[in-house]
């Protein structure tokens, strides 16, 4: 281990001030009322389209997503005339990790839970992905002996900890009322799992940082927003059957405060602590649904007229269904996932009935104009507030495989692929969506303490660890060290030192040594470092 | 190296041989009620109950396997715009060496 401190770097998926705030000063969170009392917290502000996929990827790589080219769960590509969707995975990430560059540079990582860590990429340390089927769980983690020890903990149930699609849908379409006991239990269950495993590595085989994402939060916080805002609901005058449900929502807070503390106890004497969320959270109370308002502009066919949601869905069970229910032919614009709030533009070039080079930039404004200027038909209101080109929202080397527009909606939530009779529909209940406005906490040697002035932003994380690790920032990150984090005695003692730029991964990192290839390996390096240091080449 | 194919040196029988050591380790420890062996005739969907995700991690594999990025794995995987209803792993083989060697198989 080197001088520096050990560094911890704890996410929670979806968290926001405007809830936690409220736990800290209840006592629900002490563990983070500590860390707010003692640290320096504020804003940090997500990816343009604050998503996971690629919030969390700029989180570990200090890159945007128009140059790490992940933008969401899935892409779609047009082969051939037909639409071809692919899920991404680490091969589609065009930049290197966070705990990549740690690991060339003679340090530890061990990263749990975050997105788009599969398949595993060598790293001296240990990953896990998240966002992971249970079928595919073993083959995700390096050292994939990993999977030999984790099976052996307390309470381990792979399907548990792996991610559900078809819960994952449960958390942003709303839930039954009878499913929020196990729901709230599932997900107890599955945060105590990622612990476990974070417990077991940093007691028995340690990192120089140690990084996990619990995303509970949000999952808990899309279902119950209604009763975990401030805003909507007064603990002192809600009823009994909304304070149960509150209550149980508060008991995952609770657990995962008291995991942030003990995973802290064993990091060290004095660990350096970050906290991050990958985007905040607010109120959605209606249903954009974009296809059907492309489909009214002759932009996009149905093969099915008649198949129309009433219920406020955002999504088909099975994506290759919905890739169905269009008629390709009669669709020169259309929207794949409700996450990605995008429009794409089909091109001729690409072999199907798109849009010629020579028109696309007018065919692109006038859906951007007509999106900006289509009014709620009820209350006249502007529902689409802004509509940004991919060279304004996604700048980078990789834009070519972003949405040709990225839509924000006024209630900040995410739109419908499904057809419906109107475009618009309220939902009948409010629902917990994403904000840009995520949490920084950060505490430990060197940290000033403090409410920060100005946001920190998701691509600043990676410089600043690689500054708690005592490692230059690679040239080429996007983000930088935030002015007035650290003390100016502490920076006075470390300048932020400018390191080489990244390097490009390789695709196929096949060469996956076994622990014992891994500690042969190690021995050989060293036997060859003895006989350099004999020969007087390194002292 | 691991347990790669250079897709300049492969043959219907390498293709087969990975092809099925592939989709035995992906299978391996599913909760699914297939009990027969993974053979030619086998179908994806009705017998090893493969979901969307299981397909996109089989092309993962065979793309890592046979060092391909580029495979149109559309002709195998769509008919006509929409994703094909099933696919037997004779289809998966014929697919992959027509993609790789240049096979035609009609």
């Amino acid at each position: 281990m080197a001088d520096s401190p050990q560094t911890l770097l704890f996410g929670l998926d979806g968290a926001t001030f405007s809830v936690l705030d409220q736990l800290i000063d209840e006592g629900v969170t002490p563990f983070l009322g500590e860390l707010r009392d003692r640290g320096q917290w504020g804003e940090l502000m997500s990816t343009v389209n604050p998503l996971t996929p690629p919030a969390w990827t700029t989180v570990m790589t200090g890159r945007s997503p128009g140059n790490h080219g992940i933008y969401d769960f899935i892409r779609a590509e047009e082969r051939g005339g037909s639409v071809f969707f692919v899920m991404n995975s680490s091969r589609d990430r065009r930049v290197e990790t966070l705990w990549e560059i740690v690991s060339r540079q003679q340090r530890r990582a061990t990263a749990l839970n975050f997105f788009g860590l599969a398949p595993p990429r060598p790293v001296a340390g240990h990953t896990i992905s998240g966002f992971v089927p249970y079928r595919h769980l073993r083959r995700a983690m390096w050292p994939l002996e990993l999977w030999d020890d984790i099976q052996k903990l307390p309470g381990f149930d792979r399907k548990e900890l792996a991610m559900d699609l078809d819960l994952e849908k449960k958390s942003i379409q709303g839930l039954p009322e009878e499913d929020y006991d196990d729901w709230t239990a599932m997900h107890r269950r599955r945060e105590r799992q990622w612990f476990e495993i974070a417990q077991m590595l940093l007691t028995n085989d340690p990192s120089d940082v140690t990084a996990i994402v619990f995303d509970g939060v949000d999952k808990l916080q899309h279902v119950f927003w209604r009763y975990l805002d401030p805003e909507m609901l007064n603990p002192s005058t809600a009823s009994p059957a909304d304070l149960r449900v509150r209550d149980l929502c508060l008991d995952y807070y609770r657990e995962v405060d008291g995991y942030l503390r003990h995973l802290t106890s064993l990091a060290g004497d004095d660990p350096r602590i970050f906290i991050v969320s990958d985007h905040g959270f607010g109120p959605t109370w209606e249903v954009f649904y974009l296809n059907a308002w492309l489909a009214e502009r002759g932009y996009l066919g149905w093969r099915d007229e008649s198949d129309r949601d009433t219920t406020g869905a955002l999504t088909v069970d099975r994506l290759k269904s919905h890739v169905g229910m269009l008629d390709w032919d009669r669709t020169t614009a259309f929207c794949l996932t409700p996450s990605s709030n995008g429009v794409f533009i089909r091109r001729a070039e690409a072999g199907g009935n798109g849009i010629r080079a020579e028109d696309y930039e007018s065919f692109r404004t006038k859906i951007a104009d007509e999106l900006l200027a289509w009014r709620d038909p009820a209350s006249g209101g502007q529902v689409v507030t802004s509509v940004l080109t991919r060279e304004q929202a996604y700048p980078g080397t990789t834009m070519e495989m972003a949405p040709d527009l990225l839509l924000t909606i006024r209630d900040g939530g995410f739109v419908s692929i499904l057809n419906a009779d109107a475009p618009l529909m309220p939902r009948d209940e409010v629902l917990g969506t994403h904000r840009p406005e995520g949490v920084f906490m950060a505490a430990g040697p060197g940290i000033e303490p403090g409410k920060r002035d100005t946001p920190v932003d998701l691509i600043d994380v990676t410089p600043t660890v690689l500054y708690s690790l005592g490692l230059p920032v690679p040239q080429d990150l996007e983000g930088r060290v935030p002015e007035g984090l650290f003390t100016s005695e502490h920076l006075a003692g470390q300048p932020i030192e400018s390191g080489p730029p990244t390097l490009t991964p390789d695709p196929f990192p096949e060469h996956r040594p076994s622990r014992d290839e891994k500690a042969l390996e190690d021995e050989a390096e060293a036997e060859v470092m003895a006989r350099l240091k004999a020969l007087g080449y390194v002292e | 190296m691991g347990n790669t194919e250079s897709a300049g040196n492969i043959d219907r029988a390498g293709i087969e041989m990975a092809t099925l050591e592939i989709l035995k380790d992906l299978t391996a420890d599913w909760d699914t009620d297939y009990a027969g062996d993974i053979g030619p005739d086998t179908l994806l969907i009705e017998e090893l109950a493969f979901e969307s995700i299981d397909v996109v991690q089989l092309v993962v594999s065979l793309e890592s396997r046979f060092q391909r990025r580029d495979m149109p794995f559309e002709k195998l995987l769509m008919n006509d715009g929409r994703y094909v209803d099933d696919i037997k792993v004779r289809q998966i083989f014929e697919f992959l060496e027509e993609t790789l060697t240049g096979a035609s198989h009609g």
